[in-house]
């Protein structure tokens, strides 16, 4: 019994859904069946979203475990974070629910606590490239000076200078992005989207232990 | 299918970042730290966010048979349930249920930089000894990569994006580019069907491969005879 309601009533019910969703897309149908495919593939999306909500409750009480737990053993070094966390969850919570996330003080609380943060920590990526190029440009192997010779090459053909010095470096470097590289990502996408297909079809029929955690 | 159905399995080659994760798992224990293990922010069931979950379950089992300790770092929260499934089953498979523990559940958020600062905390903290970032990572893939180096663990990644990918590439000591997550998804798994699936997959791209060919050919003649069959 616990074998049909863990994995075939969800499997039946992935095939349907799923196959009802691929229809929607690539058949085209005439009325009534048309606005009936419509509308079913509609309220399943809309079902997602609602069951998307539900998630976003596990999610928090996920959170009152982890760090609840690290506050109550008084962790060294990680409950006041853990407070902290818990603290701005529930701010964030009341103030958005009971004055709404368009209100001045969801959008104070937003802008000076959340944005900053956010702002900060994308703009890392400056730092993180040249670090990476650091890492990665360096002649140690035959791979790697290959890479830095393209780079270079690719580097020169965009700057002003490049073509200034040697005028078919603009050509040069317009063919290797064109033709090599251009090769090598069609090639890539080509056979990442039979893998993508592949999965989708094993998930479709049920196949895909990950889709149902079991 | 039909040809595993019947006892004639596949074999396949063994990618050298599920080798490397067998040895970094292994590392992780005898060191008695932790291996964490996380596949994106993204809120979708796509096939990528499936690798990544499926690398939780391998990543777990790899771990709870040998008596280690695993991270799980959860982003969108729709994927939770599964994250924590999955996890759960991990350890079953390698008989020690008694390793899972749901407080090694971590949720950040679907938020991408938020989502970033959590795993990038949870590193700091637990300093563990192998990672996977198995999953359809963004740019975030480089500031985990960079992490991953500065703390000195053993970090495993895994992007289907040629873009994103090369951020991956450059700063993580093993990568499973493209189309090699999708097959490392089912030598993960270990079903025979699963893996028969692979060589399916290699069949259509022969027969694309082919026709690709041809048809440069046929273009290079001067005919587009290949473009009117296919209706194009």
């Amino acid at each position: 019994m616990s074998q049909i309601i863990r994995r075939y009533i969800p499997i039946g019910m992935m095939m349907i859904l799923g196959l009802l969703l691929f229809a929607e897309f690539f058949i085209q149908f005439d009325d009534p069946w048309k606005s009936m495919v419509s509308n079913s593939s509609m309220e399943v999306q809309n079902y997602a979203i609602i069951i998307a909500g539900f998630a976003m409750g596990l999610g928090a009480i996920n959170l009152l475990i982890t760090h609840g737990s690290s506050i109550m053993k008084r962790e060294k070094g990680q409950w006041p974070f853990s407070a902290w966390l818990l603290g701005v969850m529930i701010v964030f919570t009341v103030v958005g629910l009971w004055l709404g996330t368009s209100s001045n003080q969801y959008q104070f609380l937003f802008n000076n606590f959340y944005y900053p943060n956010d702002t900060t920590i994308y703009s890392l990526i400056g730092f993180m490239v040249v670090y990476a190029i650091y890492l990665t440009f360096r002649a140690k192997t035959y791979e790697t000076t290959y890479m830095l010779v393209l780079a270079f090459l690719a580097l020169l053909g965009n700057s002003p200078i490049g073509p200034a010095l040697f005028p078919p470096l603009t050509d040069l470097q317009n063919w290797l992005s064109s033709v090599p590289n251009t090769a090598a990502v069609r090639g890539f996408y080509m056979a990442m989207s039979i893998g993508a297909i592949v999965v989708g079809l094993r998930t479709l029929m049920g196949r895909e232990r990950a889709a149902l955690g079991g | 299918m039909d040809r595993a159905k019947k006892g004639k399995l596949e074999t396949v080659r063994k990618l050298a970042p599920i080798e490397a994760l067998e040895e970094a798992v292994g590392r992780a224990i005898e060191l008695g730290k932790p291996i964490m293990t996380t596949y994106s922010f993204e809120d979708s069931f796509s096939a990528p966010n499936m690798v990544g979950l499926e690398s939780v379950r391998y990543v777990s089992k790899l771990a709870a048979a040998k008596g280690g300790k695993v991270l799980v770092g959860v982003g969108a929260a729709r994927t939770l349930p599964l994250a924590v499934e999955n996890y759960r089953l991990g350890c079953v498979e390698a008989g020690a249920p008694e390793m899972f523990d749901d407080r090694n559940v971590y949720f950040f958020t679907q938020q991408q930089w938020a989502y970033t600062s959590g795993v990038i905390g949870l590193m700091n903290k637990e300093r563990p000894a192998a990672c996977t970032f198995i999953g359809p990572f963004l740019v975030e893939g480089i500031h985990l990569g960079i992490v991953s180096r500065r703390i000195g663990t053993i970090s495993i990644g895994g992007n289907t994006s040629y873009s994103m990918g090369a951020f991956m590439f450059v700063t993580m000591d093993y990568l499973l580019l493209g189309e090699e997550m999708f097959a490392a998804s089912a030598y993960m798994s270990g079903d025979p069907i699963l893996i028969s699936n692979i060589t399916a997959g290699d069949t259509v791209k022969w027969v694309l491969g082919i026709v690709i060919l041809v048809g440069t050919v046929v273009a290079l003649i001067g005919t587009n005879y290949i473009g009117q069959l296919l209706g194009v």
